[in-house]
């Protein structure tokens, strides 16, 4: 140790709050593939740490990597808080993981391709008939489609939680248009300009090629096998909370960013308005909800949208990535079947498991989830970023009644699930380390194969004692290390 | 290159530049009113807002021009669209609309300067002064100018923001001529050393004093500070120089689009140059100065609506191919 004095001791006194801890695990010494990085960590002072951390944001203010909450006033951007303690995961563990996750996103895939067309999993009742029919996400016009290759989820975003067992568990599927990958990429380039000595001491593997992984997925699934297609990120405009990461994915895999007015659709094809004239557009990344797509095809009072995309797409000359449609898949009611799906479509046990789940929807489950509101979490399941989410334990009498009533009137619109003590992961407070609860989302990618970089997103919770990390609600992000 | 992106790069430009004409418009009439900042200043400082051509919007919130509301007004005001505050702003939203199209450098340096500007508070800037306030956004200003042209590619987007950089400035040098010309054209009986101070104020804010001392060999008269702030061929500010990058940049532009022939908004550039290569200053021009800046803004107004009009569709329908 080479900080002077009391430096040693920055995690001596680091307690996890009786749950797994990410660096730590159930014991009071780093977890073996830890040992290095706790031993860096300890070569900085606490004020140092400090300093340190505030250039960090100050980068982040520089860059503008900014998001703005839908719920605030319009155009205020906020950067995510940053903190500088990477979380870690291990090699060995990781590779079981992205085996996981890969098979996940295959059943999910393979789910939506069967809604779309022959529906075998409805007819042999893996999945019960209303949830699909029900499910909001649930796009007609998709219906007897065929996209490129057959790919419904080319950008997959897994959240990931570790239980207080240990377990690692998936929480949610997000198909449609996840978000959150550019936070992952500029966490990283960050670390390695404000604290290029932990890379030093321990290897840490590279996640800087997702924009090449993505671009490649997107040039595979190319209407009619084009070698050479156009491809263009699609976002609704700077107003967008996640614009950046829009124009910054752009930008990293060298396509225009085009907004739905650049756009227009003639005789079936899809073209963008340029300085020289009309051109050509062969696959759309499409980071806009389903509903503003196309005014003709979904909601006609949408004012954003291309008339006529989706005309193009059923013309087979444009791919959309990922398709309309795809939220089926991701529908809260449907992720407490996708066990059985892994098993139904690939005829293998599901390798990652699920939170525990009911249903207010089905009788068997509906009386268990009102008789214990008070001890489980219950969110709503067509809302993401936090929202309408429901925290028994700490709830008051008057929230849980509020909720009751809202479950008795729309059951199809919730889920319950255990309250699950998320592990933890040392944390920059101050000028010490304490412990803040984390979770994970890695980022799948399906085109022509299958793939994912080692590393994802962990947001964290940095109020003490919250097991809420959504950037919407005072989370915070961190560097996420697949380590040797 | 998307039209959206290319007519966002240009109104970059034009916005960074209205910004910091703004603030040199600012600048120049508290150097010209420098002794002299009680009720008797109100006339010039009247000026200067009747020269932004907002001064429907200005008495709308503002009682009297005086030093601290036209300052106010020009360099921080929210709800004043030409304000120094809102044109970055503006600039920065239509760079944030391209920030996957300029490089990261540009956008930084741009982000520092909204920064910059719109943490200022109005007793900051009566504090510091109105120099200090145009010397910042001028930096400011320049710094942008100077990582545009040294780290983005020479390609259509820096054509068409170099477009809407030299057609801001061309037209604001006129304006800020104009903002002194009314209080600075009458005829003096002998020699006038508040008018000369005036108009040293004037080169001074168009950066040009130097060089005008260069030029003219020492003598300050009206003609030739027109003259030179309109003319001179070689000097960055003057009208003549900016309509000539503009065609330049135009040109660019054509051949880098790979379309054949000059477009309008080029021709109308070229002929609007050449017009003025073969102005005289004399008598009658420095008579009808305002109705010549006038006509000069329009001259602008015109080129800008024409590349519109080529280049970047607006809402018009699909104009061609098929």
């Amino acid at each position: 140790m080479s900080g002077g004095l009391g430096v040693s001791t920055l995690l001596a006194s680091y307690r996890a709050p009786g749950c797994y801890d990410e660096l730590f695990g159930f014991r009071s010494e780093p977890l073996p593939h830890c040992v290095a990085l706790c031993d860096a960590l300890q070569q900085l002072s606490g004020d140092e740490w400090q300093r340190r951390a505030a250039l960090a944001d100050r980068v982040f203010h520089d860059v503008g990597v900014t998001f703005t909450l839908t719920a605030d006033e319009a155009g205020v951007e906020r950067t995510i808080p940053f903190d500088p303690v990477p979380r870690v995961v291990a090699a060995a563990e990781w590779a079981e993981l992205a085996r996981g996750l890969f098979q996940r996103v295959r059943a999910l895939n393979a789910f939506l391709w069967d809604v779309y067309h022959e529906q075998r999993c409805l007819r042999d009742g893996v999945v019960p008939r209303w949830v699909v029919y029900t499910g909001r996400q649930l796009q007609r016009p998709m219906m007897g489609l065929d996209p490129p290759l057959g790919v419904y989820t080319h950008v997959g975003g897994i959240d990931l939680i570790r239980d207080g067992e240990g377990v690692l568990r998936v929480l949610e599927d997000n198909v449609r248009v996840p978000s959150g990958v550019s936070y992952m990429l500029q966490n990283r380039r960050v670390m390695t300009r404000l604290f290029p000595e932990l890379f030093r001491s321990v290897s840490v593997r590279s996640v800087d090629h997702y924009p090449d992984l993505l671009l490649s997925t997107l040039r595979a699934v190319a209407p009619r096998g084009q070698r050479d297609p156009s491809v263009v990120v699609l976002t609704p405009g700077v107003y967008n909370s996640a614009y950046f990461e829009h124009a910054f994915l752009a930008q990293q895999m060298g396509v225009p960013l085009v907004e739905p007015d650049d756009l227009l659709v003639r005789n079936a094809r899809c073209e963008m308005r340029t300085t020289r004239g009309p051109e050509p557009v062969d696959v759309i990344y499409r980071r806009i909800d389903d509903d503003f797509l196309d005014p003709l095809t979904f909601r006609s009072d949408s004012v954003l949208g291309v008339p006529g995309l989706m005309h193009a797409v059923r013309a087979g000359n444009l791919a959309l990535a990922n398709p309309p449609g795809a939220g089926i898949a991701d529908d809260k009611v449907m992720y407490r079947f996708v066990p059985d799906l892994v098993r139904y479509y690939l005829g293998e046990p599901a390798i990652l498991p699920n939170v525990e789940t009911y249903l207010p929807a089905l009788a068997a489950d509906r009386r268990r989830v009102l008789d214990n509101l008070g001890d489980l979490v219950v969110k709503a399941a067509n809302e993401s970023g936090g929202y309408g989410m429901l925290m028994g334990p700490f709830a008051s009498r008057e929230e849980i009644a509020a909720y009751r009533e809202k479950i008795l009137a729309h059951p199809r619109d919730f889920i319950a699930q255990p309250l699950i003590r998320l592990s933890s992961c040392p944390t920059l407070v101050g000028d010490r380390f304490e412990p803040r609860h984390v979770d994970l989302r890695p980022y799948v990618l399906m085109g022509a194969e299958q793939s994912l970089v080692p590393g994802g997103l962990t947001r964290v919770a940095l109020r003490p004692g919250s097991l809420v990390v959504n950037s919407s609600q005072g989370g915070g992000g961190k560097d996420t290390w697949v380590v040797e | 290159m998307l039209s959206r992106v290319a007519e966002a790069c240009f109104w970059m430009g034009r916005y960074i530049e209205r910004a910091e004409n703004v603030a040199r418009i600012l600048d120049v009439n508290h150097q010209g009113v420098i002794e002299n900042t009680g009720p008797e200043a109100e006339p010039s400082w009247w000026s200067v807002v009747a020269t932004t051509g907002d001064a429907a919007e200005f008495f709308r919130r503002y009682p009297r021009p005086t030093e601290r509301h036209v300052t106010e007004f020009l360099a921080l005001d929210r709800e004043n669209p030409n304000s120094v505050a809102r044109c970055v702003t503006a600039a920065r939203e239509n760079a944030r609309s391209i920030r996957d199209r300029i490089s990261s450098e540009t956008w930084e340096e741009l982000n520092r300067f909204y920064h910059t500007v719109n943490r200022l508070a109005i007793e900051q800037v009566m504090r510091d002064g109105a120099y200090a306030f145009s010397r910042a956004v001028r930096n400011g200003s320049h710094l942008v100018a100077g990582v545009v042209d040294n780290t983005m590619p020479h390609d259509e987007g820096w054509c068409f923001l170099r477009a809407g950089r030299f057609l801001e400035r061309a037209g604001m040098t006129a304006r800020i001529v104009d903002s002194q010309a009314a209080l600075l054209t009458r005829p003096a009986a002998g020699p006038d050393y508040a008018a000369t101070h005036r108009w040293i104020a004037v080169l001074k804010s168009a950066s040009g004093y130097e060089a005008y001392r260069k030029a003219h060999r020492g003598t300050i008269t009206p003609e030739g500070v027109v003259g030179f702030l309109l003319l001179a061929e070689d000097f960055p500010r003057s009208a003549l120089a900016c309509v000539a990058e503009v065609e330049a940049a135009l040109r660019s532009v054509r051949t880098l689009v790979g379309l054949p022939g000059p477009d309008r908004a080029s021709r109308e550039a070229g002929a609007l140059a050449a017009r003025l290569r073969y102005t005289e200053i004399g008598g009658s021009l420095m008579a009808d100065l305002h109705q010549f800046l006038d006509g000069l803004e329009t001259d602008c107004n015109d080129v800008g609506d024409a590349l519109a009009a080529e280049y970047f569709w607006g809402r018009v329908p699909l104009r061609r191919g098929a």
